[in-house]
């Protein structure tokens, strides 16, 4: 794969809290379209990673193209308008602003975007419709998530870095992440996603990667993961 | 009742332009984390602006012109100062963002004193609102029912600029996570110019409706602070309603205090400001936890770490002190006892900032109660030097005892606006109180018994009284209970986990620096034979926090270096230039701007150079 048809491609990425350093050269590449799972234990890189790609890291090194286009060191607002959204596992609702205000920071009309707007979040995510002017403290976490989500859409992204998102959710509202997933794919949207669960990960991936202390030790089809014992150990069969 | 009725319409007028300033201030606070000290000079200018512009081109603009232009023309220093200065210190220690904004404090009074001189400025009345009318038999101005208008209408454009348009969500949103808004591709450098726009706009317009009502004068900037700083603490940091309900409340117990018991209105509000900490301490509409601490992470250390060279510097900067003398003249030995008693003063606030993590923005309230202490004791009760030497700190801790027991309970920047609030109070009260204190005139004639009264003498019994307590405060923060003062600096919970009372602690260090800044207050007064209520001003608590600055270390020589080179470098100041506040505002600015980090963070760089080198 040449660096013009990766969405995403990090080159030797490190990346420091403080004096702490926590990845240790990670290469990877995601192909335009795709969604690649990040599977990986707590504290194993997957977060860093993705705040990494997002600019919000406090000192990393190394290259991150996007779209073939070096974007490492850049502040956090640049790269989210070449395309790139983040949705962090803690969601980072802004709890004192209604559903709609919460939509209405993330709108961003985008070149390339994929029309999202206010009507086509609340199509993806019903539920969010009939809480519009609820505050966002009041929401419930798969409340939250969907709207996290439905934020980062508004900016009309192309590449979605999502972290951990059916973390802690009930089996319905998984089912419903899944579903996003599916729909981000099936609009164009390349998906870099974070997950400790596997299953969840089989049912959206079209490829995964494995991180262990910082460094990538697998990089292949999801199917290439069942024979592999080594990396069994840092995955909860879910 | 008629009478109930009129007051408190002039008091709600006085709010209208309370809350202007203290709306401004929550704002920029709640987007920027920062403390704007010169968000009362920004009202200070917006007064004198509207002034000369009503004067001079009224024919043009007129009065309601003249408000205006001055109000856009502050916005716009409000937007440069944030491209210029504050841009710079977001991620500085807030201690360091305090004291840039205070010595933009210096400079902006500096400039207005040099532009439009030391006298108070009159402004001329609005054109149609320069009567009274009757209302239930009193006389009420027709300009404050102006103010009241405009009051509710800027409340009324606040809310929806913050809930009707883009703009104001994006800043509701940036108010609770910066980061997550720069995430969604926000430009979040555009958006605090603008915030700063709109908040030094507020205060700019704040300060030119006052035009009829009062005097442009260079002390507006610390009267309308202080008042801001109770408003926002009372009301809630960040609440625009809190604002303007605790406005309201400020402006009508002056109102009616200056009436029911006149020159007690600073009691009463100090009274209200100390149950609204106890009763509810995030103020009346703020949200609790909007000031927790950062993630039970440690704050970044303000001071260099002291190796073994400052050790070694403590008995021989002592050392040198002792044989001072036999070098230096009549004048040096005057100037040396100074020293020493500005090396207690910065050595008690070094205790309480380093030791505590106690950002005192009103040091000067102990030393100066302790000057006081000792100068009412010789003056109303005939004492000798030594009695009154003693009655110094016991006057200083009684304050201490007070004002930190509520100062304590609110942590960095909150304690930094009450601390001041507590001493510009004490200020005014040495000022307002001509009877006990003399007011502006001080108390003359304190000088040291005769025994004393050679410099050199006393300069040797200041040396070995003031070098004793700072080697005993050196002492305590060595001692379990400096152990435990630190734990509750770095990590409050866990502290207070492992079973240390951290409030209780943090008071009795308060306390303890408040009695050991008394001291030097003592010796201070007889070391000049008076006493001036400027002794009390935020002026010198700023010296005393540049003093332990420049130390730059964690060990008490660090003080002690401060006091000596600051000492020294401001009577040279002093002597060759009458813009000393300009100099002096802008090399804490410099200093802050060079060193973002402050001098921990130079050591810090240099030692991380040192380790890739």
């Amino acid at each position: 794969m040449s660096e013009g048809d990766s969405a995403l491609r990090l080159e030797a990425l490190e990346a420091w809290y403080g004096l702490a350093r926590v990845l240790f050269g990670v290469d990877l590449a995601l192909a335009r379209g795709t969604v690649k799972v990040l599977l990986g234990r707590n504290g194993a890189g997957k977060t860093s990673t993705l705040k990494a790609v997002a600019g919000i890291m406090p000192r990393i090194a190394g290259r991150v193209l996007v779209d073939g286009r070096d974007v490492a060191g850049q502040a956090a607002h640049r790269i989210a308008r070449v395309g790139v959204g983040l949705v962090p596992e803690t969601r980072r609702i802004f709890r004192g602003l209604t559903v709609r205000e919460n939509l209405e920071v993330g709108r961003r009309a985008a070149s390339a975007g994929g029309g999202w707007d206010e009507a086509r979040v609340f199509a993806l995510f019903p539920a969010l419709e009939t809480l519009a002017s609820r505050r966002g403290g009041q929401l419930s976490g798969g409340e939250q998530q969907m709207l996290a989500i439905g934020r980062t859409l508004m900016g009309n992204p192309w590449l979605v870095l999502l972290d951990e998102p059916a973390e802690g959710l009930a089996p319905l509202v998984v089912n419903q992440m899944a579903e996003a997933i599916r729909a981000l794919k099936g609009a164009g949207t390349t998906v870099l996603l974070a997950e400790q669960n596997l299953a969840f990960a089989g049912r959206v991936a079209d490829g995964a990667a494995v991180i262990e202390r910082g460094r990538i030790v697998y990089d292949g089809p999801l199917a290439g993961l069942a024979g592999r014992a080594d990396l069994a150990g840092p995955l909860a069969p879910g | 009742m008629s009478f109930i009725a009129v007051q408190a319409l002039t008091g709600l007028a006085g709010a209208a332009s309370l809350f202007l300033v203290a709306a401004g201030l929550t704002i920029v606070f709640g987007v920027t984390r920062i403390v704007n000290f010169a968000h009362g000079s920004l009202y200070m200018l917006g007064a004198y602006v509207a002034v000369t512009l009503a004067r001079d081109w009224g024919g043009a603009i007129g009065f309601w012109g003249a408000v205006a232009a001055a109000a856009l023309a502050v916005g716009a220093l409000g937007a440069l100062v944030e491209i210029v200065l504050l841009r710079r210190i977001y991620k500085s220690p807030e201690l360091f963002q305090l004291l840039a904004t205070f010595g933009l404090v210096l400079v902006i009074q500096d400039i207005t004193r040099a532009v439009w001189g030391a006298e108070n400025l009159l402004g001329p009345r609005a054109p149609g609102l320069d009567g009274a009318f009757a209302l239930l038999g009193h006389q009420v101005p027709e300009y404050d029912l102006a103010m009241i208008a405009i009051g509710s209408a800027v409340l009324g454009g606040l809310w929806l600029l913050f809930h009707r348009t883009r703009f104001g969500v994006l800043v509701r949103a940036a108010t609770e996570d910066r980061e997550m808004v720069a995430l969604l591709g926000v430009d979040q450098r555009l958006l605090f110019t603008a915030v700063l726009f709109l908040g030094a706009a507020l205060a700019g317009l704040g300060g030119a409706l006052q035009m009829p009502r009062q005097a442009a004068s260079l002390d507006l900037d610390l009267l309308i602070i202080v008042e801001a700083f109770v408003v926002v603490v009372v009301g809630g940091m960040g609440s625009i309603a809190g604002a303007a309900l605790a406005a309201i409340l400020v402006a009508e117990i002056h109102a009616f205090g200056i009436v029911l018991v006149p020159k007690s209105t600073l009691v009463l509000i100090f009274l209200v400001m100390a149950a609204t900490l106890v009763l509810r301490p995030a103020g009346l509409l703020g949200r609790a936890g909007a000031e927790s601490e950062e993630g039970g992470r440690a704050p970044p250390p303000i001071l260099r770490a002291a190796h073994g060279k400052a050790r070694l510097a403590w008995p021989l900067l002592a050392l040198a002190m002792a044989v001072a003398p036999v070098v230096i003249g009549e004048w040096g030995v005057v100037l040396a006892t100074e020293i020493v008693v500005y090396a207690l003063l910065a050595a008690s606030l070094h205790f309480i900032l380093w030791g505590g993590g106690l950002v005192s923005f009103g040091h000067a309230a102990y030393f100066g109660l302790g000057a006081y202490g000792a100068a009412l004791a010789v003056k109303h009760l005939g004492a000798g030097m030594t009695p009154a030497l003693a009655l110094a700190p016991l006057a200083a801790t009684l304050g201490a005892a007070v004002y930190g027991w509520f100062a304590v309970r609110r942590a960095g920047i909150y304690m930094a606006m009450l601390t001041l609030a507590f001493a510009q109070m004490t200020w005014s009260a040495a000022f307002q109180w001509v009877r006990m204190t003399g007011g502006d005139n001080g108390i003359l004639g304190v000088w040291p018994d005769a025994w004393a009264a050679d410099p050199l003498v006393f300069y040797y019994l200041a040396l070995v009284v003031c070098g004793a307590t700072i080697w005993g405060l050196q002492r305590v923060v060595h001692a379990p209970f400096g152990h435990a003062l630190r734990a509750g600096r770095d990590l409050a919970l866990r502290a207070e986990a492992l079973g240390i009372d951290v409030l209780r602690v943090r008071w009795l260090a308060f306390t303890l620096a408040g009695a050991a800044a008394g001291v030097a207050g003592g010796f201070f007064a007889f070391a000049k034979g008076s006493v001036f209520p400027n002794i009390l001003h935020v002026g010198t608590s700023l010296d005393a926090l540049v003093m332990v600055l420049m130390g730059g270390v964690e060990h008490l020589a660090g003080p002690l270096a401060g006091a000596l080179s600051y000492t020294g470098l401001a009577a040279e100041l002093a002597r060759r230039t009458a813009h000393w506040q300009l100099i002096l505002g802008g090399l804490v600015i410099v200093l802050v701007l060079v060193l973002p980090r402050g001098l921990a963070g130079l050591a810090a760089r240099a030692e991380r150079m040192e380790g890739e080198a």
